[in-house]
């Protein structure tokens, strides 16, 4: 006989709470307020944004170790997001980029291994626009997140993005995800 | 020589005032130079294709690009490599339409005509329908001439071309510096990084050839923050440095070699087992380059570049990293390229070295890295600031160059020339040389 328990449901209140941080983390990735948007993240945070690569079915090999877009750890998202942060640290965005992130299809379950961890799935469409280049840049993407319960919220984790352009359609990634 | 889209010998020459070292903005935003460049340039010298540890097995293969014609890399079923038109000589289309693979040959996805790793034609839809009538040797799949030197794959479709040697020449000494510099050389770290600046192709190349002063004022920021690991005073030694360090020429290639000051101890951040190879390697005037090198930027003409040098983002937590990030400028518009990158390491670093190195390569030198993505902006605004009826006949500048043209480094170690400073605009400007040598037919 199976000692497994059925696996834990996220409830609906608990879900709503889950839903209210990624929009809140929406807005301040809108509002470009980076250094808000660092302390959401947990100490041993790992960041990851990969990239798609298009394979003839049944050929698909690996080539070096993989390199992401982005690897980061709360080191370098530090400094990732102080330069981002201050107007005199970044030539990309200053003056900043309007940006418009709309996070949808989110998906919650308790984690198996961790019993204050929560995994998230989710997709996001972020419109951009420079101050440069009035026509908007459209990037989707979509995440798998392992949040972990703090105090009365919730802190990232791990995020596991990957974007949906092989050619990346815009002269610059100077954002985060 | 013939006379193409009102674009006369004499009129091109003009374009880049050797004598002034200046040159019209009009080689960024006019349409035809553009159209001539595919021709002069892209269709008569020795371009980068990829890596050869892209493509380790007989059988593995990624597509590319020359100019705008789609080519297949490929190792044939012997272990040669191959450069392939990615065009089916049927009618026209793509054989391949993925970003790599492997496989024992193409089959094109219309007709389903069959052609092998080295792109000999193997089979039509029906061989007998063509009734013997037509000779199959002629439909195998056009090749390009291709050259490897240090792991790099180079081709060409011009075969009267010199060997790619002969055409890298003193350039490669440098060459060895970065990519030839343990037994086994440098291995890719993944498939490339590609994204799409809005500007001419040709900006890259400079600024690879490269810009000092950008460095300071564009990359200030994250230079303070993580070069070398962020040591205190980074930027003004930095800028020190720039300012004092050689810009080189040799052959094709333009570089610069950002030396750290004396009190910076050699091989900051190093493996030591690698730098024990690199100096059973490298003649020891190279290793004199390498072992205190803040950035190593260069371009080989037209438009393969590199960049190189150490970050850290903690020093006290995470150790000093070199990244290497090298790159093709693919001239998409007049007013649009694409970068593709790759990040290398040496094959014989381990393991955490690998990890590390890729980390530090895409960290800084990639859309979002935090080198690349302010440069976007400034080249953008250069192609804004070109294409109107006035601001497209001003010219731009590289006039420092003035000042340093007739004084190269005296002693200095290595092939080529050398000038005296990072600030030099020389070795950029070189590049704008051998643009106009291509283009007038000099070349």
């Amino acid at each position: 006989m199976s000692t497994q328990t059925a696996p834990r449901v996220v409830e609906d209140a608990l879900y709503r709470r889950l839903c209210d941080f990624y929009y809140d983390e929406a807005d301040l990735l809108s509002q470009r307020q980076y250094g808000k948007w660092f302390t959401l993240l947990t100490e041993d945070v790992h960041y990851r944004v990969g990239f798609p690569e298009f394979y003839e079915h049944g050929t698909r090999r690996q080539v070096g170790i993989g390199n992401p877009y982005f690897d980061d750890n709360h080191i370098s998202l530090k400094v990732r997001t102080n330069l981002l942060g201050n107007p005199t640290t970044t030539t990309a965005e200053n003056p900043p980029s309007i940006y418009n992130y709309f996070v949808t299809n989110i998906r919650t379950r308790w984690a198996a291994d961790q019993t204050d961890e929560i995994d998230v799935d989710s997709r996001l469409l972020i419109y951009r626009v420079r101050a440069s280049e009035p026509v908007p840049f459209i990037l989707g993407a979509r995440r798998k997140d392992r949040l972990r319960i703090a105090g009365d919220g919730f802190r990232i984790a791990r995020r596991d993005a990957m974007i949906d352009q092989s050619i990346i359609q815009s002269p610059n990634m100077s954002f985060l995800l | 020589m013939r006379i193409e889209q009102g674009w006369q010998p004499s009129e091109i020459e003009s374009l880049v005032d050797v004598e002034n070292a200046t040159a019209s903005r009009l080689i960024f935003t006019d349409e035809n130079l553009f159209r001539l460049e595919l021709q002069r340039i892209f269709t008569r010298t020795w371009l980068y294709i990829g890596h050869e540890s892209e493509i380790p097995k007989n059988g593995d293969y990624v597509t590319r690009k020359m100019g705008n014609d789609p080519v297949i890399l490929v190792r044939d079923d012997k272990g040669r490599v191959r450069v392939l038109l990615n065009s089916c000589t049927h009618r026209g289309t793509l054989v391949c339409r993925t970003d790599s693979g492997h496989g024992r040959g193409f089959t094109c996805p219309y007709h389903g005509w069959v052609y092998s790793t080295s792109g000999a034609l193997v089979a039509t839809a029906e061989d007998n329908t063509y009734g013997g009538k037509v000779d199959f040797r002629s439909l195998d799949l056009r090749q390009a001439r291709v050259g490897s030197y240090a792991g790099l794959v180079f081709a060409t479709w011009n075969h009267d071309a010199p060997s790619l040697d002969e055409h890298l020449g003193d350039a490669r000494w440098y060459l060895d510096i970065m990519f030839n510099r343990t037994p086994k050389g440098m291995t890719v770290l993944g498939l490339p990084h590609r994204w799409s600046p809005t500007n001419n192709w040709k900006l890259g190349p400079l600024n690879f050839g490269a810009d000092g002063p950008h460095a300071v004022k564009v990359h200030g920021p994250i230079v303070d923050a993580a070069l070398a690991g962020g040591m205190p005073g980074a930027r003004a030694m930095i800028t020190k440095a720039l300012v004092d360090s050689p810009s080189v020429a040799a052959g094709p290639y333009n570089g610069i070699w950002t030396q750290g000051p004396v009190e910076m101890p050699p091989w900051f951040g190093y493996d030591p087992d690698l730098v024990a190879l690199y100096r059973q390697t490298l003649k020891p005037e190279q290793v004199q380059i390498l072992e205190r090198c803040l950035a190593s930027v260069g371009t080989v003409f037209p438009n393969f570049s590199w960049v190189y040098g150490p970050i850290g983002f903690d020093m006290q937590r995470e150790p000093v990293t070199n990244f290497f990030a090298i790159r093709v400028w693919q001239p998409i518009a007049v007013n649009r390229t694409e970068i593709w990158n790759w990040f290398l390491v040496e094959e014989e670093a381990g393991e955490a070295l690998k990890q590390q190195a890729m980390l530090a390569g895409v960290r800084t030198f990639t859309a979002g890295g935090t080198f690349d993505q302010d440069d976007a902006e400034a080249w953008h605004g250069i192609q804004r600031g070109s294409e109107g009826e006035i601001s497209r006949t001003l010219d731009v500048n590289f006039q420092v160059a003035l000042n340093y043209r007739d004084r190269p480094i005296a002693d200095w170690a290595g092939p080529g020339v050398a000038y005296p400073s990072n600030y030099c605009e020389v070795t950029e400007f070189n590049n704008l040389l051998q643009w106009r040598d291509y283009m007038s037919g000099a070349r």
